[in-house]
């Protein structure tokens, strides 16, 4: 069995040959690095994820080489038929305003990606910054944040979203910004809980009485035994903020002058797509976001087993 | 003594925090930058007089710290205001709506877990036997789908294609009673209740494999089987009991978020309820409204959150030894 | 293992008995529902009624509510939009138009069996002329009085010469013993806020249905009141009008008959479904214009508008940079009508004017280029931007798209499209009504797409445009001196023609001037099942090619000559399982886990447990 979370540093690390003790760490971290990627290539459902993720993100990052950009011009498409089934020149149909809705869909995975990537790493950033704070210092601090932890835990999240959504308009950027802010709580109660546990752990404490600093021993100690949490729930949250993405743009509250998927989701329902029957425009962005959204759930999933043995098949 | 100073602990946290949402419920809508009676202003044909007494009567211009004195007195004595948009009672017009997404959630909910839990058991009892992996990736693949879009596919085909039930609504509006009533009711809430129970199914399955299988990697269920117990009798007696709790938790939390969960799917098939309601009042800027909603749906995670700790408390001594 | 197959059995015949009892109560349900059911016609709306109270009204259904619930003190003819007679027969002026005698009928009572009198009628004018009550009040100008002389006959004297009855006042009857109460004491704002808050459950009326059921969100029930003094319906006993929360809901709803007739529909669900075989669909003037709404500034500190919005030429070149048909195909999907006026040529015939051929801009952006050119907009940094005559700011406008705005966002991305031919840049700021709303009063915004809906006597609609209704009704505070005496001069007409003429003068001055552009007049759209309602007992509201069907002025006398074809009920088919199917479901289920449950109980007593 390969070895769960790198081992401490012992505290015969911290001599005075700064050079040595980090080369030692680097070693170390890389070989974790490398049995958990073992670990993590013996995972079916994972390897999967991975590759249907890697595709999606070099169709996003290819999209504009693709798909000419001209081809969402209003003025360009203005006599193209709209609402049009699959045909040769059009393989999913054209939308409201004559545009092909396959340039569309690959075009979307920019957006839905950037935002879900994004909103992430703002959750993330923000809910491991609360939820360190919290578990390392407690006592009144602590207290404190919980509580405003608690609150944004509590609240229904969409009604939420749908407020500061009204209040701040509809951009990418305020997107964004509202899913960071309904989402963050989660990860900074799951952030806590870990900080406390890595609190307790001997080293720490040693650490501490040897007189470490608060900034060395978060930065150095509980940090790096905190991350792998972080990074495995990164992955799953990565999932959900795209669904949040979703239902924010069903719910009209997405920036209507961007492709998303969500987007587009919401401009077939309201342009009659279910009474029309044009399950062309209607199926293929649910399903892309179905695939993403799996992807990064399996790779999700993969991880934590990587990271917690007791959950890996004997 | 323990468990009565630990109920005693998880009660005030639960007062203490719906103390907390009053508070911030206020505050979030008194710096909303948004005036509301602007908004009526221009959709009722109101004069700049009118505008002005609308404000006042609603005490709008009276100081802050006043008018949240007002806010918590009115909220205890159960007067969640007035609607700005039709002067109805607060109270009056959210008791219309919650009971239909109750009765959807709600049935949605016990499914869901019932179906849910004894997928995620089967499955992770017998890890990667067949039933497992098809009930996995299922569960993955509905887990993934975002809500409102599998409602409108299930819609397109039973309802569109098929014209098998409803396409939305609460009701056919004759004057139905009794038996057929409800007929025709369980009708309508089929497709919108299949929608959130497949989409709840998914994470509930998912989460009571992963605890089941921690657990049976425990030594007590080694022990057990070692001395010859029957597998159901090891399942039943030792592993469920206790992956059920962390699973009862999420289940119970799951109830708590009941009278949100269902916006979209209220939009996609008209459903008459809370969410619907919620969603169109946001957007008039109906602010007695959305904070007596908000409240509502605060209260209740937070009394089933107590709910669940009280329970976990209950089934796991050692919770309330720490 | 005797006993629990003896469980088994026993649950498995309970179960079966339950069943066939409460299947049979259902069909039981069914068929005394056949025999005589009153005659339904259903319409779907896309929002509920704003409230039971005549004096919280907004919008769609709240006025088909209120009219039918409701007599007005004078009318509308349904045929061409003039004063027919309502609860007042007739209304005489005298020579000098400031005292007018109308007469009252004598044959209409409440729903709660109280008949309506002329003091009801005098009542109801003084109450909101007295108290300045909203909605109604800009009906009777200049201060009236009102002297009741016998039981059929009543005096409306104004201080000033007016037409106000003949306009005629949009005014609901309202009885007198209800209402009164808060016709007391002096203060105004005291009645203003009661009537609006007053629940009005169940609403007493002297309209021709009644209101018996109200489930808020729901739908509507209204029952036709015998020997009302409009007519007796043909065949239609019932209303319901059924409310949707969105349009897809809707068009669903028509094509699988649990609605009649869908009003106001969205056109893509629209041209969907005037297809189906079974359904009519019929395209109605809407009565209202959408346009482009341009920013002139002075709104307050916070103001900041483009100033080149300022310059006519701008506005002109955009005039022609802007291809109003790719707008109506696009966003209307072809099922409204471009239009130049700001009055609609329905609603206001007399009044209306085609604006002459030289002011109707056509779509030419090498023009647009052009006089943007001479005008000094030059693109100096090559940009694709052009910039002010004095090199400063380049021409960037922010458009303010108001997503609760039919049409709002798609025109939007259209308009800049257009602009962006003619160097000119546009920014969207994406928000909802209310935020708009905020924007909009600190006039921190260059353009946008808005609507208007005029009534039939056009006073209101060339108000907005005066320099008075800045931050009240106007746009983007337009300011002309010139117009605004035009205003004047036509409120002060007492001669018709007169006052057309004047009229037609201001239509002209807003097509040259362009502080708003007039992009189309928009169509309402409505739909019903002609297989099951006989299309010749539907007639047009004004009686033209695209007046309305229903929930229009007056229309509703409309209901009285709808008719069913063959003995078709009416009521619509509720879909779904039937009864036994769920109760064959639901039993079964039952049963099977009953017996499982029993089967397992009686392994476990058999077996020992580690």
């Amino acid at each position: 069995m390969a070895t769960a979370a790198p081992e401490a540093p012992t505290p015969a690390d911290h001599g005075p040959a700064g050079k040595g003790h980090r080369a030692i760490a680097r070693t170390r971290r890389s070989r974790a690095f490398l049995s958990y990627w073992r670990t993590f290539r013996r995972n079916k459902q994972g390897m999967v994820g991975l590759i249907v993720l890697t595709f999606f993100v070099l169709l996003a990052l290819f999209a504009p080489a693709l798909v000419d950009e001209s081809r969402f011009d209003l003025l360009a498409t203005a006599t193209e038929p709209a609402f049009q089934p699959p045909s040769a020149s059009h393989w999913l149909g054209t939308d409201q305003f004559g545009r092909d809705v396959l340039s569309l869909l690959m075009y979307g995975s920019r957006i839905s990606l950037l935002v879900g990537v994004v909103a992430t790493i703002v959750t993330m950033l923000i809910g491991s910054f609360v939820g360190i704070a919290a578990g390392y210092y407690g006592r009144k601090v602590d207290t404190v944040l919980s509580a405003l932890t608690n609150w944004f835990l509590v609240i229904p999240w969409i009604a939420l979203a749908i407020v500061l959504a009204s209040i701040l308009g509809r951009s990418l950027f305020n997107i964004i910004l509202v899913i960071a802010i309904t989402s963050w709580a989660g990860t900074a109660r799951l952030v806590r809980a870990q900080t406390l546990t890595v609190k307790e752990r001997p080293y720490v404490e040693r650490a501490r009485a040897l007189g470490a600093g608060d900034w060395h021993l978060v930065t150095r100690h509980i940090l790096p035994n905190v991350f792998p949490v972080i990074f495995a729930n990164t992955v799953l949250t990565v999932a959900l903020s795209i669904l949040s993405e979703t239902t924010l743009a069903f719910l009209g509250l997405g920036d209507p002058n961007s492709i998303s998927w969500g987007v587009m989701i919401q401009e077939a329902f309201y342009s009659g797509a279910l009474s029309s029957g044009w399950w062309w425009w209607l199926i293929p962005p649910g399903i892309a976001i179905v695939c993403v959204t799996l992807s990064f759930t399996m790779c999700g999933y993969a991880l934590d087993e990587v990271l917690n043995p007791k959950l890996r098949s004997r | 003594m323990g468990s009565q100073r630990y109920l005693l602990r998880k009660v005030l946290h639960a007062l203490l925090t719906l103390l907390f949402v009053l508070f911030a419920n206020f505050v979030l809508f008194r710096i909303l930058p948004s005036d509301p009676v602007q908004l009526l202003a221009r959709s009722q044909h109101l004069s700049a007089e009118d505008v002005a007494e609308q404000i006042s009567s609603l005490g709008l211009d009276k100081p802050i710290p006043e008018q949240f004195v007002v806010y918590i007195r009115q909220t205890l004595t159960g007067d969640l205001g007035v609607s700005l948009r039709s002067g109805v009672a607060v109270t009056e017009l959210i008791g219309e709506r919650v009971g239909p997404t109750i009765l959807l959630v709600g049935v949605a909910t016990i499914l869901s877990t019932l179906f849910g839990l004894w997928i995620g058991i089967r499955g992770g009892w017998r890890r990667g036997s067949a039933f497992d992996t098809s009930s996995l990736y299922s569960s993955l693949v509905l887990y993934s789908m975002p809500e409102g879009w599998l409602g409108m596919i299930l819609l397109l085909f039973f309802a569109g294609v098929l014209g098998l039930f409803p396409a939305g609504g609460y009701s056919s509006s004759q004057t139905i009673t009794g038996f057929a009533h409800v007929v025709d009711v369980a009708n309508h809430m089929f497709l919108p209740c299949l929608t959130l129970t497949l989409g709840y199914i998914g994470e509930y399955a998912i989460v009571m494999r992963s605890s089941l299988i921690e657990v049976m990697n425990e030594d007590f269920v080694m022990t057990a089987r070692a001395k010859g117990v029957r597998d159901v009798m090891v399942r039943r007696r030792h592993a469920v009991p206790n992956a059920l709790l962390p699973t009862l938790t999420l289940v119970f939390l799951s109830f708590g978020f009941v009278l949100g969960g269902a916006i979209i799917v209220e939009t996609v098939f008209s459903w008459p309820g809370l969410g619907q309601r919620t969603v169109t009042a946001i957007g008039q800027r109906d602010y007695p409204f959305i904070q007596g909603a908000f409240l509502l749906l605060s209260a209740s995670v937070i009394v089933f959150n107590l709910i669940a700790d009280i329970l976990y408390g209950y089934l796991d001594p050692r919770v309330r030894e720490s | 293992m005797r006993r629990t197959r003896r469980s088994i059995a026993i649950a498995v015949v309970l179960g079966v008995v339950t069943g066939l009892v409460m299947t049979g109560t259902a069909f039981a349900q069914d068929a005394t529902d056949g025999a005589d059911a009153p005659t339904v016609f259903t319409i779907g709306v896309d929002s509920d009624i704003t409230g039971l109270s005549p004096f919280v009204l907004c919008c769609g259904a709240d006025y088909e509510y209120l009219e039918l619930v409701y007599d007005l003190g004078i009318g509308f003819n349904p045929d061409d939009l003039s004063p027919a007679p309502g609860i007042v027969t007739s209304w005489e002026p005298n020579e000098d138009k400031m005292e007018w005698t109308l007469k009252v009928r004598q044959d209409a009572t409440f729903n709660d069996g109280e008949p309506v009198t002329v003091e009801d009628v005098a009542f109801t004018f003084s109450f909101v002329a007295d108290y300045g009550l909203p909605f109604y009040k800009d009906y009777f100008p200049f201060s009236p009085t009102f002297e009741v002389v016998d039981d059929e006959t009543l005096l409306w004297k104004s201080t000033e010469p007016t037409f106000a009855p003949e306009v005629p006042p949009y005014m609901p009857i309202l009885p007198e013993h209800i209402w009164s109460q808060f016709a007391t004491g002096d203060d105004p704002k005291e009645a203003r806020r009661a009537v609006k808050d007053f629940a009005n459950d169940p609403p007493v009326g002297s309209g021709p249905f009644e209101l018996t059921e109200y489930a808020r969100g729901q739908f509507l029930r209204f029952t036709y009141r015998e020997g009302h003094w409009l007519g007796t319906p043909a065949a239609i006993d019932e209303i319901v009008i059924r409310i949707y929360d969105n349009q897809e809901a809707m068009a669903t709803a028509l094509r699988a008959g649990e609605i009649d007739f869908a009003e106001s529909m969205s056109p893509n669900q629209f041209n969907t479904v005037k297809d189906d075989p079974n359904i009519t669909g019929h395209v109605a003037s809407a009565g209202c214009w959408g346009n482009i709404a341009y920013n002139f500034g002075g709104q307050g500190p916070d103001s900041s508008n483009h100033p080149a919005i300022q310059d006519r030429d701008v506005r002109l070149a955009i005039a022609h940079a802007v291809d109003r048909q790719v707008i109506v195909d696009r966003v209307y999907q072809g099922t409204a009508a471009v239009g130049w006026s700001i009055l609609d040529p329905a609603k206001n015939s007399y009044y209306y004017k085609d604006i002459p051929a030289e002011l109707q801009y056509p779509y030419d952006p090498a023009e647009a280029n052009r006089i943007l050119d001479e005008a000094g907009y030059l693109d100096t940094d090559d940009d694709g931007v052009r910039e002010m005559p004095d090199g400063s700011d380049p021409l960037d406008f922010e458009f303010m798209t108001i997503t609760d705005v039919d049409g709002s966002v798609d025109t939007g991305r259209l308009f800049q499209s257009f602009l962006q031919e003619i160097g000119i840049k546009v920014t969207f700021k994406t928000v909802d009504q209310a935020k708009a709303n905020d924007l909009w009063f600190s006039g921190d915004w260059d353009v946008y797409v808005w609507d208007w809906c005029p009534d039939p006597d056009p006073d209101f609609m060339l108000s907005v445009f005066t320099t008075d209704q800045c931050l009240s009704w106007s746009d983007g505070c337009y300011s002309n001196p010139e117009y605004d005496e035009l205003y004047e001069a036509q409120r002060q007409a007492t001669d018709r023609e007169a006052r057309r003429e004047i009229v037609y003068e201001m239509q002209d001055m807003i097509a040259e001037e362009l502080p708003v552009m007039v992009l189309n007049y928009w169509s309402d759209l409505q739909a019903y099942r002609s297989d099951r309602w006989d299309p010749a007992g539907f007639s047009t509201s004004p009686n033209t090619e695209l007046g309305l069907l229903l929930f229009g002025y007056g229309t509703v006398r409309k209901y009285l000559d709808i008719v069913p074809i063959g003995d078709s009920s009416g009521t619509a088919t509720s879909q779904g399982l039937p009864a036994w199917v769920w109760i064959a479901v639901v039993g079964g289920v039952a049963v099977i886990a009953g017996g499982v449950m029993f089967a397992r109980r009686g392994r476990d007593t058999d077996e020992n447990v580690a």
